[in-house]
Protein backbone atom coordinates (compact mmCIF):
# COMPACT_ATOMS: atom_id res chain seq x y z
CA UNK A 1 0.00 0.00 0.00
CA UNK A 2 2.74 2.65 0.75
CA UNK A 3 4.60 1.59 -2.16
CA UNK A 4 1.68 2.53 -4.82
CA UNK A 5 0.88 5.72 -2.16
CA UNK A 6 4.41 6.97 -3.85
CA UNK A 7 2.99 7.43 -7.47
CA UNK A 8 0.44 10.35 -7.63
CA UNK A 9 -0.94 9.17 -10.69
CA UNK A 10 -1.69 5.69 -9.24
CA UNK A 11 -3.42 7.37 -6.47
CA UNK A 12 -5.26 9.16 -7.92
CA UNK A 13 -6.49 6.49 -10.54
CA UNK A 14 -7.24 4.05 -7.35
CA UNK A 15 -9.65 6.79 -5.65
CA UNK A 16 -11.47 7.62 -8.90
CA UNK A 17 -12.00 3.92 -9.24
CA UNK A 18 -13.25 3.80 -5.94
CA UNK A 19 -15.69 6.77 -6.10
CA UNK A 20 -17.03 5.37 -9.35
CA UNK A 21 -17.83 1.85 -7.69
CA UNK A 22 -19.68 3.65 -4.66
CA UNK A 23 -21.48 5.39 -7.58
CA UNK A 24 -22.50 2.41 -9.65
CA UNK A 25 -23.35 0.61 -6.47
CA UNK A 26 -25.71 3.33 -5.91
CA UNK A 27 -27.16 2.88 -9.11
CA UNK A 28 -27.32 -0.90 -9.44
CA UNK A 29 -29.05 -0.63 -5.66
CA UNK A 30 -32.24 0.99 -7.31
CA UNK A 31 -33.39 3.59 -4.70
CA UNK A 32 -31.91 6.65 -6.96
CA UNK A 33 -33.99 7.56 -9.89
CA UNK A 34 -31.64 7.66 -12.94
CA UNK A 35 -33.14 11.18 -13.48
CA UNK A 36 -31.06 12.39 -10.99
CA UNK A 37 -28.41 10.20 -10.82
CA UNK A 38 -27.52 8.35 -14.63
CA UNK A 39 -25.39 5.42 -14.44
CA UNK A 40 -21.64 5.87 -15.03
CA UNK A 41 -21.81 3.99 -18.41
CA UNK A 42 -24.47 6.55 -19.50
CA UNK A 43 -22.22 9.31 -18.63
CA UNK A 44 -19.61 8.18 -20.62
CA UNK A 45 -21.42 6.97 -23.69
CA UNK A 46 -23.12 10.42 -23.37
CA UNK A 47 -19.31 12.01 -23.10
CA UNK A 48 -18.27 10.07 -26.04
CA UNK A 49 -20.86 10.78 -28.36
CA UNK A 50 -21.36 14.60 -27.82
CA UNK A 51 -17.26 14.18 -27.84
CA UNK A 52 -17.35 12.78 -31.28
CA UNK A 53 -20.61 13.70 -33.33
CA UNK A 54 -21.67 16.78 -30.66
CA UNK A 55 -20.19 20.12 -30.27
CA UNK A 56 -17.81 19.34 -26.88
CA UNK A 57 -14.66 19.04 -28.30
CA UNK A 58 -15.03 22.84 -30.16
CA UNK A 59 -16.69 23.98 -27.04
CA UNK A 60 -13.88 22.69 -24.74
CA UNK A 61 -11.68 24.23 -27.45
CA UNK A 62 -13.34 27.67 -27.41
CA UNK A 63 -13.12 27.39 -23.49
CA UNK A 64 -9.35 26.69 -23.46
CA UNK A 65 -8.97 29.43 -25.83
CA UNK A 66 -10.75 31.96 -24.14
CA UNK A 67 -9.12 31.55 -21.01
CA UNK A 68 -5.52 31.20 -22.54
CA UNK A 69 -6.02 34.48 -24.24
CA UNK A 70 -7.50 35.89 -20.72
CA UNK A 71 -4.49 34.79 -18.81
CA UNK A 72 -1.71 35.87 -21.42
CA UNK A 73 -3.26 39.32 -20.85
CA UNK A 74 -3.35 38.96 -17.39
CA UNK A 75 0.17 38.27 -17.49
CA UNK A 76 1.65 40.28 -19.59
CA UNK A 77 -0.09 43.04 -17.49
CA UNK A 78 1.16 41.60 -13.92
CA UNK A 79 4.77 41.54 -15.27
CA UNK A 80 4.38 45.26 -16.41
CA UNK A 81 2.91 46.39 -13.21
CA UNK A 82 4.76 44.21 -10.91
CA UNK A 83 8.05 45.15 -13.54
CA UNK A 84 7.21 49.15 -12.60
CA UNK A 85 6.38 48.54 -8.97
CA UNK A 86 10.37 47.39 -8.64
CA UNK A 87 11.43 50.67 -10.29
CA UNK A 88 9.52 52.90 -8.77
CA UNK A 89 8.49 53.78 -5.08
CA UNK A 90 5.59 55.58 -5.93
CA UNK A 91 3.98 53.53 -8.30
CA UNK A 92 4.84 50.21 -6.30
CA UNK A 93 2.57 52.37 -3.45
CA UNK A 94 -0.34 52.94 -5.92
CA UNK A 95 -0.15 49.43 -7.42
CA UNK A 96 -0.71 47.94 -3.86
CA UNK A 97 -3.69 50.30 -3.04
CA UNK A 98 -5.40 49.22 -6.34
CA UNK A 99 -4.54 45.87 -5.68
CA UNK A 100 -5.94 45.47 -2.17
CA UNK A 101 -8.89 47.34 -3.73
CA UNK A 102 -9.57 44.95 -6.48
CA UNK A 103 -7.97 41.35 -5.40
CA UNK A 104 -10.64 40.43 -2.78
CA UNK A 105 -13.26 41.74 -5.45
CA UNK A 106 -15.15 38.30 -7.06
CA UNK A 107 -15.62 38.81 -10.38
CA UNK A 108 -19.26 37.77 -10.22
CA UNK A 109 -19.95 41.13 -8.24
CA UNK A 110 -18.06 43.25 -11.13
CA UNK A 111 -20.46 41.21 -13.57
CA UNK A 112 -23.45 43.97 -13.44
CA UNK A 113 -20.73 46.59 -14.55
CA UNK A 114 -19.07 44.24 -16.58
CA UNK A 115 -22.29 43.58 -18.76
CA UNK A 116 -22.78 47.37 -18.76
CA UNK A 117 -18.97 48.01 -19.96
CA UNK A 118 -18.58 45.19 -22.28
CA UNK A 119 -22.29 44.00 -22.99
CA UNK A 120 -21.95 39.82 -23.20
CA UNK A 121 -20.18 38.76 -25.78
CA UNK A 122 -16.61 37.83 -25.61
CA UNK A 123 -15.05 40.85 -24.48
CA UNK A 124 -16.76 40.70 -21.27
CA UNK A 125 -15.80 36.97 -20.42
CA UNK A 126 -12.09 38.29 -21.04
CA UNK A 127 -12.39 40.77 -18.58
CA UNK A 128 -13.48 38.80 -16.28
CA UNK A 129 -10.82 36.26 -16.45
CA UNK A 130 -8.13 38.87 -16.61
CA UNK A 131 -9.41 40.18 -13.62
CA UNK A 132 -9.43 36.96 -11.63
CA UNK A 133 -6.18 36.07 -12.70
CA UNK A 134 -4.68 39.53 -12.77
CA UNK A 135 -4.32 40.34 -9.05
CA UNK A 136 -3.21 37.23 -7.90
CA UNK A 137 -0.43 37.00 -10.37
CA UNK A 138 0.76 40.90 -9.63
CA UNK A 139 0.67 39.71 -5.35
CA UNK A 140 3.04 36.76 -6.29
CA UNK A 141 4.99 38.31 -8.38
CA UNK A 142 5.62 41.20 -6.32
CA UNK A 143 6.36 39.17 -3.63
CA UNK A 144 9.01 37.00 -5.44
CA UNK A 145 10.57 40.15 -6.91
CA UNK A 146 11.22 41.54 -3.64
CA UNK A 147 12.39 38.50 -2.04
CA UNK A 148 15.07 38.23 -4.13
CA UNK A 149 18.18 37.58 -2.19
CA UNK A 150 20.37 40.56 -2.17
CA UNK A 151 23.57 38.21 -2.76
CA UNK A 152 22.16 37.02 -6.02
CA UNK A 153 21.47 40.99 -6.83
CA UNK A 154 24.97 41.87 -6.25
CA UNK A 155 26.73 38.91 -7.84
CA UNK A 156 24.49 39.83 -11.06
CA UNK A 157 25.38 43.68 -10.67
CA UNK A 158 28.80 42.58 -10.62
CA UNK A 159 29.10 40.76 -13.33
CA UNK A 160 26.97 43.19 -15.40
CA UNK A 161 25.74 46.38 -14.78
CA UNK A 162 22.51 46.08 -17.28
CA UNK A 163 19.49 46.54 -15.32
CA UNK A 164 17.55 44.82 -18.30
CA UNK A 165 20.11 42.00 -18.22
CA UNK A 166 19.64 41.92 -14.02
CA UNK A 167 15.94 41.23 -14.73
CA UNK A 168 16.34 38.81 -16.64
CA UNK A 169 18.69 37.03 -15.72
CA UNK A 170 18.58 37.07 -12.15
CA UNK A 171 15.30 38.85 -10.73
CA UNK A 172 13.25 36.43 -12.86
CA UNK A 173 14.43 32.91 -12.28
CA UNK A 174 14.65 34.23 -8.71
CA UNK A 175 11.14 34.72 -8.48
CA UNK A 176 10.46 31.74 -10.63
CA UNK A 177 8.60 29.90 -7.03
CA UNK A 178 6.61 32.82 -6.71
CA UNK A 179 5.26 33.00 -9.86
CA UNK A 180 4.38 29.29 -10.49
CA UNK A 181 2.48 29.73 -7.19
CA UNK A 182 0.92 32.95 -8.41
CA UNK A 183 0.03 31.15 -11.89
CA UNK A 184 -1.81 28.11 -9.91
CA UNK A 185 -4.08 30.33 -8.22
CA UNK A 186 -4.72 32.67 -11.08
CA UNK A 187 -5.51 29.37 -12.90
CA UNK A 188 -7.78 28.16 -10.33
CA UNK A 189 -9.72 30.90 -10.46
CA UNK A 190 -9.60 31.74 -13.91
CA UNK A 191 -11.39 28.63 -14.57
CA UNK A 192 -14.16 28.59 -12.28
CA UNK A 193 -14.72 32.32 -13.22
CA UNK A 194 -14.88 31.54 -16.97
CA UNK A 195 -17.30 28.30 -16.54
CA UNK A 196 -19.68 30.53 -14.25
CA UNK A 197 -19.05 33.30 -16.89
CA UNK A 198 -20.17 31.05 -19.68
CA UNK A 199 -23.38 29.76 -17.93
CA UNK A 200 -24.15 33.30 -17.23
CA UNK A 201 -23.54 34.51 -20.60
CA UNK A 202 -24.40 32.28 -22.93
CA UNK A 203 -23.24 31.47 -25.91
CA UNK A 204 -20.61 33.92 -27.16
CA UNK A 205 -20.33 34.55 -30.52
CA UNK A 206 -20.70 31.47 -32.63
CA UNK A 207 -19.76 28.74 -30.59
CA UNK A 208 -20.01 28.80 -26.74
CA UNK A 209 -17.72 26.79 -24.28
CA UNK A 210 -17.85 24.07 -21.55
CA UNK A 211 -20.19 26.26 -20.09
CA UNK A 212 -22.64 26.80 -22.11
CA UNK A 213 -22.53 22.58 -22.67
CA UNK A 214 -23.52 22.62 -18.79
CA UNK A 215 -26.30 25.45 -19.76
CA UNK A 216 -27.65 23.83 -22.54
CA UNK A 217 -27.77 20.42 -20.44
CA UNK A 218 -29.43 21.82 -17.84
CA UNK A 219 -32.18 23.42 -19.40
CA UNK A 220 -32.57 20.43 -21.34
CA UNK A 221 -32.84 18.42 -18.44
CA UNK A 222 -29.93 15.91 -19.88
CA UNK A 223 -28.54 14.67 -16.46
CA UNK A 224 -26.33 11.93 -18.32
CA UNK A 225 -24.97 15.03 -20.41
CA UNK A 226 -24.22 17.65 -16.95
CA UNK A 227 -22.36 15.29 -15.38
CA UNK A 228 -20.26 14.56 -18.66
CA UNK A 229 -20.10 18.37 -18.60
CA UNK A 230 -18.95 18.64 -14.70
CA UNK A 231 -16.46 15.65 -15.54
CA UNK A 232 -14.66 17.78 -18.27
CA UNK A 233 -14.68 20.88 -15.98
CA UNK A 234 -13.24 19.04 -13.06
CA UNK A 235 -11.19 16.77 -15.75
CA UNK A 236 -9.20 19.75 -17.55
CA UNK A 237 -9.15 21.62 -14.26
CA UNK A 238 -6.93 19.03 -12.69
CA UNK A 239 -4.89 18.07 -15.85
CA UNK A 240 -3.71 21.65 -15.32
CA UNK A 241 -2.53 21.94 -12.04
CA UNK A 242 -0.83 18.66 -13.15
CA UNK A 243 1.42 20.38 -15.34
CA UNK A 244 1.83 23.46 -13.36
CA UNK A 245 2.72 20.80 -10.83
CA UNK A 246 5.40 19.23 -13.41
CA UNK A 247 6.88 22.80 -14.40
CA UNK A 248 7.83 23.20 -10.45
CA UNK A 249 9.24 19.98 -10.42
CA UNK A 250 11.35 20.51 -13.24
CA UNK A 251 12.68 24.16 -12.16
CA UNK A 252 12.20 25.51 -8.48
CA UNK A 253 12.22 21.79 -6.95
CA UNK A 254 14.90 20.68 -8.70
CA UNK A 255 16.80 23.77 -8.10
CA UNK A 256 16.12 23.41 -4.55
CA UNK A 257 14.27 26.80 -4.00
CA UNK A 258 11.22 25.62 -3.02
CA UNK A 259 10.35 22.60 -0.84
CA UNK A 260 8.71 20.02 -2.81
CA UNK A 261 4.91 19.53 -1.66
CA UNK B 1 48.24 55.06 -8.21
CA UNK B 2 47.80 51.18 -9.12
CA UNK B 3 45.63 49.37 -6.82
CA UNK B 4 42.99 49.78 -4.34
CA UNK B 5 43.09 53.09 -2.37
CA UNK B 6 40.12 53.38 0.65
CA UNK B 7 40.85 57.12 1.93
CA UNK B 8 39.38 58.85 5.15
CA UNK B 9 36.42 56.93 4.53
CA UNK B 10 33.23 57.67 6.46
CA UNK B 11 30.72 55.36 6.94
CA UNK B 12 27.44 55.62 8.96
CA UNK B 13 23.71 53.21 8.38
CA UNK B 14 20.32 54.68 10.02
CA UNK B 15 19.27 52.19 11.78
CA UNK B 16 15.80 52.12 13.98
CA UNK B 17 15.81 56.13 13.44
CA UNK B 18 19.02 56.60 14.84
CA UNK B 19 22.41 56.98 12.88
CA UNK B 20 25.30 53.86 13.53
CA UNK B 21 28.62 54.72 12.55
CA UNK B 22 30.06 52.18 11.22
CA UNK B 23 33.59 53.84 9.90
CA UNK B 24 35.12 57.41 11.36
CA UNK B 25 37.91 57.87 9.06
CA UNK B 26 39.75 54.85 8.26
CA UNK B 27 42.96 54.23 5.14
CA UNK B 28 43.78 51.27 3.72
CA UNK B 29 45.91 50.75 0.61
CA UNK B 30 46.96 47.73 -1.23
CA UNK B 31 49.40 47.99 -4.25
CA UNK B 32 49.23 46.27 -6.95
CA UNK B 33 49.08 42.55 -6.99
CA UNK B 34 49.31 43.01 -2.65
CA UNK B 35 47.41 40.36 -0.64
CA UNK B 36 46.02 42.46 2.25
CA UNK B 37 44.46 40.86 4.98
CA UNK B 38 41.94 42.80 7.44
CA UNK B 39 41.41 41.30 10.91
CA UNK B 40 38.96 43.21 13.28
CA UNK B 41 36.50 42.58 16.12
CA UNK B 42 33.06 40.98 15.27
CA UNK B 43 31.27 44.39 13.84
CA UNK B 44 34.19 46.52 13.74
CA UNK B 45 32.95 46.98 9.63
CA UNK B 46 35.78 45.24 7.75
CA UNK B 47 32.26 44.11 5.73
CA UNK B 48 30.94 47.49 5.07
CA UNK B 49 35.21 48.67 3.97
CA UNK B 50 35.01 45.54 1.72
CA UNK B 51 31.39 46.45 0.15
CA UNK B 52 33.14 49.99 -0.51
CA UNK B 53 35.80 48.28 -2.69
CA UNK B 54 33.39 46.41 -4.18
CA UNK B 55 30.63 49.22 -5.21
CA UNK B 56 27.75 48.08 -3.28
CA UNK B 57 27.91 50.94 -1.04
CA UNK B 58 29.42 54.64 -1.13
CA UNK B 59 31.29 56.45 1.91
CA UNK B 60 29.67 59.33 3.23
CA UNK B 61 32.77 60.91 3.19
CA UNK B 62 36.29 60.03 1.76
CA UNK B 63 37.42 58.51 -1.39
CA UNK B 64 37.52 54.98 -2.99
CA UNK B 65 39.77 54.63 -6.08
CA UNK B 66 40.82 51.47 -7.94
CA UNK B 67 43.72 52.18 -9.68
CA UNK B 68 43.46 55.84 -9.40
CA UNK B 69 39.64 56.23 -10.48
CA UNK B 70 36.87 56.10 -8.23
CA UNK B 71 35.06 53.65 -7.50
CA UNK B 72 31.53 53.96 -9.22
CA UNK B 73 29.28 50.56 -8.02
CA UNK B 74 30.39 47.40 -8.82
CA UNK B 75 32.26 45.81 -11.33
CA UNK B 76 34.00 42.05 -12.70
CA UNK B 77 36.79 43.63 -12.16
CA UNK B 78 36.94 44.01 -8.90
CA UNK B 79 34.97 39.89 -7.61
CA UNK B 80 33.75 39.85 -4.42
CA UNK B 81 33.65 36.33 -2.47
CA UNK B 82 30.36 36.69 -0.10
CA UNK B 83 30.37 34.74 3.46
CA UNK B 84 27.27 32.91 2.51
CA UNK B 85 27.00 29.73 0.93
CA UNK B 86 24.19 30.45 -1.35
CA UNK B 87 26.13 32.87 -3.77
CA UNK B 88 25.77 30.79 -6.88
CA UNK B 89 22.78 31.29 -9.04
CA UNK B 90 20.40 28.11 -7.37
CA UNK B 91 18.33 27.75 -11.11
CA UNK B 92 21.49 27.36 -13.33
CA UNK B 93 24.50 23.80 -12.57
CA UNK B 94 27.51 24.70 -10.94
CA UNK B 95 29.48 24.55 -14.47
CA UNK B 96 27.06 26.70 -15.82
CA UNK B 97 27.73 29.45 -13.19
CA UNK B 98 31.08 29.76 -14.23
CA UNK B 99 30.71 29.39 -17.95
CA UNK B 100 27.85 31.77 -17.55
CA UNK B 101 29.86 34.32 -15.53
CA UNK B 102 32.31 34.29 -18.11
CA UNK B 103 30.79 34.97 -21.04
CA UNK B 104 28.47 37.75 -19.61
CA UNK B 105 31.93 39.77 -18.66
CA UNK B 106 33.18 38.65 -21.51
CA UNK B 107 30.60 37.39 -24.61
CA UNK B 108 33.51 37.40 -26.88
CA UNK B 109 34.60 34.10 -25.37
CA UNK B 110 33.29 31.24 -27.05
CA UNK B 111 31.25 28.55 -25.63
CA UNK B 112 34.18 26.30 -25.90
CA UNK B 113 36.75 28.42 -24.28
CA UNK B 114 33.99 28.82 -21.18
CA UNK B 115 33.92 25.56 -20.82
CA UNK B 116 38.11 24.64 -21.05
CA UNK B 117 38.08 27.57 -18.45
CA UNK B 118 35.42 26.20 -16.04
CA UNK B 119 36.30 22.98 -16.50
CA UNK B 120 40.28 23.83 -15.28
CA UNK B 121 38.82 26.24 -12.34
CA UNK B 122 36.46 23.31 -11.20
CA UNK B 123 39.10 20.81 -11.36
CA UNK B 124 41.64 23.32 -9.54
CA UNK B 125 38.63 23.58 -6.62
CA UNK B 126 38.56 20.12 -6.37
CA UNK B 127 35.11 20.23 -7.80
CA UNK B 128 36.13 18.34 -11.35
CA UNK B 129 33.27 15.99 -11.43
CA UNK B 130 30.49 18.59 -9.83
CA UNK B 131 29.94 20.30 -12.97
CA UNK B 132 26.96 18.92 -13.88
CA UNK B 133 25.20 19.20 -10.52
CA UNK B 134 23.12 21.81 -9.27
CA UNK B 135 24.03 23.96 -6.34
CA UNK B 136 21.73 22.87 -4.08
CA UNK B 137 23.06 19.62 -3.63
CA UNK B 138 26.64 20.54 -2.89
CA UNK B 139 27.59 21.07 0.46
CA UNK B 140 28.04 24.22 2.06
CA UNK B 141 31.70 24.13 1.73
CA UNK B 142 31.44 22.77 -1.66
CA UNK B 143 29.55 25.81 -2.61
CA UNK B 144 32.41 28.02 -1.41
CA UNK B 145 34.73 26.50 -3.78
CA UNK B 146 32.49 26.25 -6.23
CA UNK B 147 31.93 30.11 -5.45
CA UNK B 148 35.69 30.64 -4.98
CA UNK B 149 36.04 29.00 -8.90
CA UNK B 150 33.78 31.48 -10.31
CA UNK B 151 35.90 33.93 -9.03
CA UNK B 152 39.17 33.00 -9.81
CA UNK B 153 37.85 32.29 -13.53
CA UNK B 154 37.07 35.90 -13.73
CA UNK B 155 40.37 36.62 -13.26
CA UNK B 156 39.55 40.21 -11.74
CA UNK B 157 41.92 42.73 -10.97
CA UNK B 158 40.93 43.16 -7.94
CA UNK B 159 39.37 39.99 -5.38
CA UNK B 160 37.63 40.91 -2.44
CA UNK B 161 37.00 37.82 -0.36
CA UNK B 162 34.46 38.03 2.62
CA UNK B 163 36.13 35.13 5.14
CA UNK B 164 35.78 33.25 1.98
CA UNK B 165 37.27 29.91 3.88
CA UNK B 166 35.21 30.02 7.23
CA UNK B 167 33.11 27.11 6.24
CA UNK B 168 36.27 24.37 5.15
CA UNK B 169 38.08 21.86 6.94
CA UNK B 170 41.59 22.58 7.98
CA UNK B 171 42.60 20.70 4.79
CA UNK B 172 40.92 22.04 2.08
CA UNK B 173 41.20 25.47 3.51
CA UNK B 174 45.03 24.88 2.82
CA UNK B 175 44.87 23.87 -0.33
CA UNK B 176 42.56 27.07 -1.13
CA UNK B 177 45.02 29.28 0.46
CA UNK B 178 48.08 28.19 -1.63
CA UNK B 179 45.43 28.10 -4.77
CA UNK B 180 44.70 32.03 -4.26
CA UNK B 181 48.48 32.43 -3.55
CA UNK B 182 49.42 30.68 -6.61
CA UNK B 183 46.38 32.92 -9.02
CA UNK B 184 47.99 36.04 -7.37
CA UNK B 185 51.41 35.52 -8.25
CA UNK B 186 50.67 34.55 -11.67
CA UNK B 187 48.05 37.03 -12.41
CA UNK B 188 48.75 40.18 -10.29
CA UNK B 189 45.53 39.82 -8.37
CA UNK B 190 45.47 42.28 -5.54
CA UNK B 191 43.33 41.03 -2.79
CA UNK B 192 41.09 42.07 0.03
CA UNK B 193 40.95 39.49 2.37
CA UNK B 194 38.63 39.80 5.47
CA UNK B 195 39.01 36.91 7.63
CA UNK B 196 38.60 36.11 11.30
CA UNK B 197 41.46 33.65 11.68
CA UNK B 198 44.74 34.95 13.04
CA UNK B 199 47.15 31.86 11.26
CA UNK B 200 45.67 32.30 7.84
CA UNK B 201 45.85 36.21 8.10
CA UNK B 202 49.72 36.17 8.76
CA UNK B 203 49.90 33.10 5.75
CA UNK B 204 48.49 35.10 3.27
CA UNK B 205 49.66 38.59 4.37
CA UNK B 206 53.19 39.55 5.58
CA UNK B 207 51.31 42.36 7.19
CA UNK B 208 48.02 41.77 7.93
CA UNK B 209 45.52 45.27 8.61
CA UNK B 210 43.75 45.34 11.74
CA UNK B 211 40.49 47.15 12.21
CA UNK B 212 40.12 48.79 15.73
CA UNK B 213 37.07 48.92 17.42
CA UNK B 214 34.35 50.99 16.41
CA UNK B 215 35.77 51.32 12.93
CA UNK B 216 38.06 53.97 13.87
CA UNK B 217 41.73 53.23 12.75
CA UNK B 218 43.24 50.49 10.51
CA UNK B 219 46.60 49.44 12.17
CA UNK B 220 48.87 47.78 9.27
CA UNK B 221 50.73 45.57 11.40
CA UNK B 222 54.92 45.53 10.79
CA UNK B 223 56.80 42.18 11.01
CA UNK B 224 57.38 42.83 14.91
CA UNK B 225 53.95 43.12 15.31
CA UNK B 226 52.68 40.55 12.92
CA UNK B 227 52.21 37.34 15.03
CA UNK B 228 49.89 35.89 16.45
CA UNK B 229 50.39 36.62 20.35
CA UNK B 230 50.15 40.62 19.82
CA UNK B 231 46.82 39.78 17.27
CA UNK B 232 45.33 38.07 20.19
CA UNK B 233 45.95 40.89 22.14
CA UNK B 234 44.70 43.79 20.01
CA UNK B 235 41.64 41.35 19.79
CA UNK B 236 40.96 41.52 23.39
CA UNK B 237 41.29 45.37 24.11
CA UNK B 238 38.72 46.91 22.42
CA UNK B 239 39.34 50.89 22.77
CA UNK B 240 42.83 50.58 23.55
CA UNK B 241 44.36 49.13 20.38
CA UNK B 242 46.42 51.71 19.45
CA UNK B 243 48.37 52.10 22.78
CA UNK B 244 48.83 48.24 22.08
CA UNK B 245 51.16 48.90 19.94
Amino acid sequence: MKKLLRYRVVQRLGWICVLLLVWQGAVWSGRVSPLLLPAPRQVLETFLDRLLYGELAAQIGFSLAIILRGTGIALVASLGIALLSLYSKVFASFADTLCALAHPLPAIALLPLIIVWFGVGYPAVIAIIVHSTLWPLFLNLTAGLRATPRVYVECGKSLCSSPLWLLGHVYLPASASSFLAGMKIGWARAWRALISAEMIFGAVASSGGVGWFLFQNRVMMDTAGLFAGIFVVALIGMLVEELLRLAEQKTVVRWGVSAPQ
Amino acid sequence: MQGLRLQNIHKSFEREGSRHRVLEGVNLTAGEGETVTLLGRSGSGKTTLLRIAAGYDFPDQGAALWNGAPIEGPSPHRFVVFQSFDQLFPWRRVGSNIRFALRTVNPKLSRQEAGERAAYWLEQTGLADCGDLWPSQLSGGMKQRAALARAFALQPGLLLLDEPFAALDCIQRRTMQELLQELCARHHCTVLFVTHDIEEALYLSPSPAFLTAGGREILRLNRDQANQESIRRLLSQPGDEEAML
